[in-house]
């Protein structure tokens, strides 16, 4: 994918609602077969971006390319229409015309290429088969479920065969256990017809999931950009640390470096080895994030694995979470939690292994 | 500590209300239909159960002449109004129209303007010696055009009735999701078919419902064809039954009684097939997305040409109307060659203050308005209160029991309380009081006042409600400590609608007119019979002036001008 050309390229984009700017000098780049995912909280300006990609929101100043075309400069006054632009656009609420039935729905964007009846009629019909709506053609939104309706919305805006599918919080209106299997066939889906898709999340489970590369944004930046893997295993910034996964937020004051790669930290008296992810170095006082499934309670006297520091922690409290337990431990003035198999007792102090490069100094 | 609520008492108030209603409601409609089965006046001994009234009414061809010119102004009202109401809502919601926040609530202006009083202003601006003929006469020789026909009755009906088509419509286009037309427009559709295919199929049932209403208004004209048709010969079902006595040469109660239930008759159907219309609104709900506003649709070079559509519309509407009646107010006399500063005058104004039941006009009208108006809108809270979250079979009852009041014109309304009055002896010395006139205009007015108050109720949420309840507080304590504070701001909108509806008011007070009992609207009808132009004049500015206070104080508040 990397070698594929670039189907969408949004760049230096800038946007300001009144005074608050939603986008801030934001570039983003998809590559043909490639799924990127806008990931981000609530006024991220990941929402906007994509709009400004379909079209349906102008930015204040950058240049959307589609292609070879661009579709939007604004040094050069160029500024084509959502409706001229071939992409397909799967919204939030799926927006599925209520006066018209499925096969109407999806069929519009055809009728609007003047594609005749008879050959309109027989590509819907295929579109239906593969996203296992087979025979629903003739029902109206109101009378499918959510999944099927947001399958209709996806099939709609894939039917014309645009070079990009933007989708809005696809999965957002779907009950929790229906997400999970949405999510996996959504996956497959655009991998088996090999299209290309930006989708706009804040869920980070379903941005790693579905994504060849996500975006992660924040306050109308580009936190950090790459593969799942990359952003959830090697977070640049505090910021992308503490959003994806679950971690615990220790601030700690550093005592001195080990190496340029490595910070000897202190929390509230307690020293451990820390490894450095910032890039400017680190000053007095520092924060360090650790990923609750790094750290180990020990038994007994078992010997630590190399690469990390012992501590021991005073156990707050141990939560019940089904298929695990979650213990909070005192570390400093703040809270260290792990996981484990078998709950602990309160108050009792016990062996705490974290590794150096599972704990990350900013 | 559990504990128990008293459930019968509570649904009591409840089911009183229901009753009072239904009294009200009902009792004047059920007399007014005894009395059409009767050969002479019901206060008469002598008076035997008979269809003959029926017979003779509808065995005349006057009867059907006014009913085909009903139809023909209703069906003609409907089809110039409802598309010109719904291209003004598509142009002010959706689209760059210039001025469209400050236009907005200037086209719901005639909505609140007494037909009697427009039409007033219409026969002095372009009558045959309006002002504007005789300035255009004096120019081209001849005045193009003729105010007193069938055409211009239809025309003007059309142009009056414009904005309520607008605030459906507009209330439909704005509750449309805009992810629906942005939808079609990722899918390659230009603004236009977007306009066609989507957005105006989304409101189809605000326009069918627009329509209903506009033909229902339509049939219910009074004000506008008494003051336009009549030198024309023209007669509809409203003022056919007013001239009935005079048709006749003696009061005839029985033939009244038969022409009203004929009127109900057709608005009745008409009010129930509008409520199925709204049923169908509500299918179209679908989930709404982010409350992001849609991008308004540039209309380019047709922008300053719709802006100058709506302007006409407004100048021709409004400004034409009320600028006659200013103008006509302050001049002696007015004819070719008239020189406007020679005849310049306030007299009239001062006419007006010598006349006793014009003065004792102006006062009820203001007392009526804001008292009574405070007072109908304590009732309407009080049946609105009642029929408030409540699922019970009354519920159903009420509901049915205020469409009847939308169906019956003000005209009939006034008309079937004189008879109440008269009927029921411990009402006749209410007769020539304030009270009489205040209960017709209750009821004529209650489903307009209740839709006010109902929204006003549904904007407090119902968990605000019930946590209420769950914290302890009784239904009763909820109401008064929860309820009615949080939907203050909406019962006092509610008032200020009410009591500018009761100031436009001029049908109702036609029969129940006597000493002690005047009101602008009504004594400018009965001027009118009498060609007391001056005086009509002033009554007329003095009108407008109330409503425009009443108007401007809403607008201030920041008070929806719609239910």
């Amino acid at each position: 994918m990397p070698d594929s050309p670039v189907v969408l390229a949004a760049t230096n984009i800038r946007k300001r609602f009144g005074k608050t700017p939603v986008l801030d000098d934001v570039s983003i780049e998809v590559r043909a077969g490639e799924v990127v995912a806008l990931l981000g909280a609530s006024g991220s300006g990941k929402t906007t971006l994509l709009r400004v990609a379909g079209g349906l929101e102008r930015p204040d100043a950058g240049r959307v390319v589609l292609g070879t075309a661009t579709v939007f400069d604004n040094s050069e006054g160029i500024d084509v229409p959502a409706e001229g632009r071939n992409l397909g656009f799967v919204f939030q609420s799926y927006a599925l015309w209520p006066h018209m039935t499925v096969a109407a729905n999806v069929g519009y964007g055809l009728r609007l290429r003047r594609i005749p009846e008879v050959e309109r009629e027989a590509h819907v019909d295929r579109t239906l088969d593969r996203l296992g709506l087979t025979g629903l053609g003739g029902r109206y939104p109101h009378e499918l479920s959510g999944g099927q309706q947001q399958r209709v919305a996806l099939a709609r805006a894939l039917v014309y065969e645009p070079p990009v599918i933007l989708l809005d919080e696809p999965l957002s209106n779907l009950d929790a256990n229906l997400r999970e299997s949405a999510r996996s066939w959504l996956r497959e889906t655009i991998s088996t017809l090999g299209l290309s898709a930006v989708f706009v999340t804040h869920d980070q489970v379903e941005a790693l999931a579905i994504a060849d590369r996500v975006v992660l944004l924040h306050g109308g930046r580009v936190e950090q950009a790459g593969t799942p893997t990359e952003l959830y295993g090697a977070p640049r910034t505090l910021y992308g640390a503490t959003f994806l996964g679950s971690a615990s937020t220790i601030p700690v004051s550093v005592a001195g470096d080990r190496s340029a790669a490595q910070a000897q930290v202190s929390a509230g008296g307690t020293a451990f080895v820390a490894s450095r992810r910032a890039e400017a170095s680190l000053g007095n006082d520092a924060t360090v994030v650790i990923r609750v499934e790094c750290v180990r309670v020990l038994d007994g006297d078992a010997t630590p694995p190399p690469g990390g520091t012992v501590l021991d922690l005073v156990v707050r409290t141990s939560l019940y979470l089904g298929e695990r337990w979650e213990h909070a431990f005192t570390l400093g003035g703040a809270t260290l939690r792990a996981w484990g198999g078998s709950p602990l007792v309160a108050g009792r102090t016990y062996r705490v292994w974290v590794p150096i490069d599972g704990a990350w100094a900013f | 500590m559990a504990r128990s609520t008293p459930t019968i008492p509570r649904d009591a108030w409840r089911q009183a209300t229901v009753a009072v209603l239904a009294t009200i409601v009902l009792g004047p409609l059920l007399l007014v239909a005894y009395q059409s089965l009767l050969n002479g006046p019901f206060f008469l001994e002598s008076s035997r159960l008979d269809l003959g009234a029926y017979r003779y009414v509808i065995g005349g061809a006057q009867f059907w002449r006014a009913f085909g010119t009903s139809l023909v102004v209703a069906t003609g009202m409907a089809g110039i109004a409802v598309p010109l109401g719904a291209t003004l809502a598509f142009l002010l919601v959706r689209t760059d129209l210039p001025g469209s926040q400050w236009i907005e609530p200037l086209a719901l202006v005639p909505i609140f303007l007494s037909p009697i009083v427009v039409a007033f202003g219409y026969v002095v601006a372009i009558g045959p010696v309006g002002f504007i003929s005789l300035a255009v006469k004096s120019w081209i020789g001849t005045v193009p055009w003729d105010l007193y026909g069938l055409p211009a009755l239809v025309a003007i009906a059309a142009l009056t009735h414009v904005p309520h088509s607008c605030l459906y419509v507009a209330t439909a286009l704005r509750s449309i999701n805009p992810e629906l037309e942005e939808a079609a427009r990722t899918a390659g559709a230009p603004p236009w078919r977007v306009a066609i295919e989507v957005s105006l199929p989304l409101a189809r049932p605000a326009i069918l419902y627009a329509a209903a209403l506009t033909f229902l208004l339509g049939f219910e004209l009074f004000g506008l064809p008494l003051v336009l048709g009549d030198s024309a010969g023209l007669l509809v079902m409203t003022t056919y039954l007013f001239k009935l006595t005079t048709l006749l040469g003696v009061p005839s109660y029985q033939m009244m009684a038969v022409v009203a239930i004929s009127i109900v008759a057709v608005t009745f159907p008409l009010v129930l097939a509008q409520r199925h219309l709204l049923g169908q609104a509500a299918r179209y709900a679908t989930i709404r997305g982010r409350g992001l506003a849609p991008r308004r649709l540039r209309l380019g070079a047709w922008r300053w040409g719709a802006f100058a559509g709506v302007v006409a519309w407004f100048a021709v509407t409004v400004a034409l109307p009320l600028g006659g009646i200013v103008l006509r107010s302050v001049v002696r006399n007015w004819g070719i060659g008239v020189d406007l500063g020679a005849v310049l005058t306030l007299d009239h104004f001062r006419a007006l203050a010598t006349y006793p039941n014009l003065v004792r006009g102006v006062i009820d009208t203001i007392a009526i308005a804001t008292i009574g108006g405070a007072a109908s809108v304590a009732l309407y809270l009080a049946i609105g209160l009642a029929q408030h979250r409540w699922t019970g079979r009354g519920a159903a009852a009420i509901d049915f029991l205020v469409l009847l009041p939308r169906a019956v014109p003000g005209l009939i309304g006034g008309l079937a309380f004189l008879w109440v009055i008269l009927f029921v002896p411990f009402l006749r010395p209410f007769r020539n009081s304030l009270g009489a006139l205040w209960l017709a205009y209750t009821s004529v007015w209650l489903a307009y006042g209740l839709r006010l108050i109902s929204t006003a109720l549904l904007q407090v949420g119902a968990e605000l409600e019930e946590s209420a309840r769950t914290t302890g507080a009784s239904a009763a304590r909820v109401t008064r400590e929860i309820t009615v504070p949080l939907a203050r701001a909406g019962i006092v909108g509610s008032w200020l609608l009410v009591l500018m509806m009761f100031v436009r008011e001029y049908s109702t007070g036609v029969y129940l007119m006597g000493p002690g009992t005047e009101v602008i609207g009504s004594l400018i009808v009965s001027l009118w019979g009498a060609g007391g132009l001056d005086l009509i004049a002033a009554l007329s500015v003095v009108n407008v002036v109330i409503v425009g206070v009443g108007l401007s104080l809403a607008l201030r508040l920041g008070v929806r001008l719609h239910a």
